[in-house]
């Protein structure tokens, strides 16, 4: 008989793959196996366990759900079976899910779905798991001081796309219209509640790279340095509309 | 009272996490976890219990309860309560867990029956056995879901009734009580419907031989069915008031009998 441990690893694995739950055979040989009576139910368990993560997934990607439309569940079933569940966050489940749909070949899906997903799970990320910023704020006089020190935002996320999905949240269109390295940024607004838009707007490649480089702190006369090559703003109009942060 | 769950606390950010330490100033607050994994055969997760520990200052929890189950192994997650097998083994395993769990933690420690999807074949401990075994020897208190009993009674033939005869006289400290629904031959406790008719009975069962002074009614989807929910909380309510005016009737028949001369 094997141990517990053992027990419970084979159950975790078998239970967490559709391809085997659904079959009865392999459960009634996992059954006796792992000595385990009616091994038919083992099927509904796997089914539950399923079922949960899926609602995870849903809740993230509701869009990207309802495109897949009828196939969403044999989609699943597929990144299921690839995927075993690692964590119990819904974040986690869904960006698992997305790199499938990035690396699998045989979903039948319109080729913008993974933007669709890429977009989700970014708003989902601002919504609902980014902090509101918490600035330590210095007041902007005529110019910040040197060596304050400053950061792209926590609230911000920035992400690029090849279609123009955005159109699928905010206004008509399906969303198939390509639309080559578009690089978008989500910012949370403090106060705003959970549920409702990020501000999302487009960035030029080279402020979009620089204020991807800007993740920890640095004094405001190196950041300067750095966007002197860029013709857009400065960073105080990069505070203005909420991309970066300051403290003394 | 308000029962929250402390994973999606731990799950949240700083504001959704501030909302849920407010509650306090509004509720006495109790706190239910989902994410420990007491029966996965290895040690505790300590990094977890810190985290836990920290969330029941912050909201304030009155006492902390858990499952008599296991959720996952190291790398896979299921994020489902799971049966273990009934032995004295693993008897001595959670005890000695929740004796440790309890040692650590600033409240006390309930732990909650399951549904038992699952039946290990090498079983030798009668189900209410095994949670009164694993609940004395770990020194934790009962919280009774009277809709699990319902759903192994349904799925398993386990007598709710008989498993309740088996618990000492004030161990259950708090019940929970929630709907399901049945799925392809099993009934599911999905905690989001309405609570089926037969538990009734069952809560009231619990409520004459433990009364456990707290029960809260677990709904965790169908949130907007308002007025199904607030059926449940008026039915649940009208039975703790019925039990309540048969016990002041037999206080006071008691009272009687005993004021009379003999």
């Amino acid at each position: 008989m094997p141990s517990l441990l053992e027990r419970q690893q084979r159950l975790a694995e078998f239970l967490s793959d559709p391809k085997q739950y659904n079959n009865a055979a392999e459960a009634e040989r996992l059954a006796r196996e792992l000595d385990i009576a009616a091994g038919a139910r083992l099927g509904a368990a796997g089914t539950m366990a399923a079922n949960k993560r899926l609602g995870k997934i849903h809740a993230v990607l509701p869009k990207t759900m309802e495109i897949l439309g009828p196939g969403a569940r044999h989609v699943f079933d597929g990144f299921a079976h690839h995927y075993p569940p690692t964590s119990i966050s819904r974040a986690d489940n869904a960006h698992q899910f997305m790199e499938y749909l990035e690396q699998a070949e045989d979903i039948e899906a319109p080729e913008y779905i993974l933007d669709v997903a890429k977009f989700e799970i970014t708003r989902w990320r601002i919504i609902v798991m980014f902090d509101p910023a918490i600035m330590v704020g210095i007041p902007i006089a005529d110019s910040l001081p040197s060596t304050a020190l400053v950061r792209r935002a926590p609230p911000v996320a920035l992400i690029v796309l090849d279609h123009d999905v955005r159109c699928l949240f905010e206004g008509d269109g399906d969303g198939s219209r390509q639309e080559p390295d578009r690089r978008l940024v989500y910012i949370a607004m403090s106060g705003q509640g959970e549920g409702l838009p990020p501000r999302v707007f487009e960035l030029d490649a080279c402020l979009y790279d620089a204020v991807g480089r800007m993740e920890g702190w640095k004094t405001a006369a190196s950041w300067s340095k750095e966007f002197a090559t860029i013709e857009v703003p400065d960073i105080e109009a990069l505070h203005s509309i909420g991309l970066i942060e300051f403290k003394s | 009272m308000l029962e929250v769950n402390i994973d999606h606390y731990l799950a949240g950010n700083l504001e959704q996490r501030a909302r849920l330490e407010g509650l306090k100033d509004h509720f006495p607050i109790v706190a239910h976890g989902v994410g420990l994994s007491l029966g996965t055969d290895g040690p505790l997760n300590y990094a977890y219990i810190d985290d836990v520990i920290d969330a029941l200052e912050r909201i304030g929890a009155t006492w902390y309860s858990e499952h008599l189950a296991w959720t996952g192994v190291p790398g896979c997650e299921l994020a489902t309560l799971l049966s273990l097998p009934r032995t004295q083994a693993v008897v001595e395993e959670l005890a000695g867990k929740i004796q440790t769990l309890r040692s650590l933690l600033p409240v006390p420690f309930y732990l909650e029956n399951i549904v038992d999807y699952l039946e290990f074949a090498d079983s030798v401990i009668e189900p209410s056995e095994f949670f009164t075994m694993v609940c004395e020897r770990g020194g934790a208190g009962i919280l009774l879901d009277a809709e699990n009993l319902y759903t192994n009674e349904l799925n398993n033939q386990v007598a709710a009734r008989d498993f309740v005869n088996q618990l000492a006289p004030g161990s259950v400290k708090a019940m929970h009580v929630a709907g399901g629904v049945r799925n392809k031959g099993l009934f599911v406790d999905d905690h989001g419907h309405a609570v089926p008719d037969a538990v009734l009975p069952i809560v009231k069962y619990i409520c004459e031989r433990q009364w456990p002074g707290v029960i809260i009614l677990e709904r965790d989807s169908r949130l907007d069915a308002e007025a199904e929910i607030a059926h449940d909380i008026h039915r649940i309510a009208a039975l703790v008031e019925q039990i309540n005016r048969q016990a002041e009737a037999q206080n006071s028949a008691n009272a009687y009998a005993h004021a009379e001369p003999s």
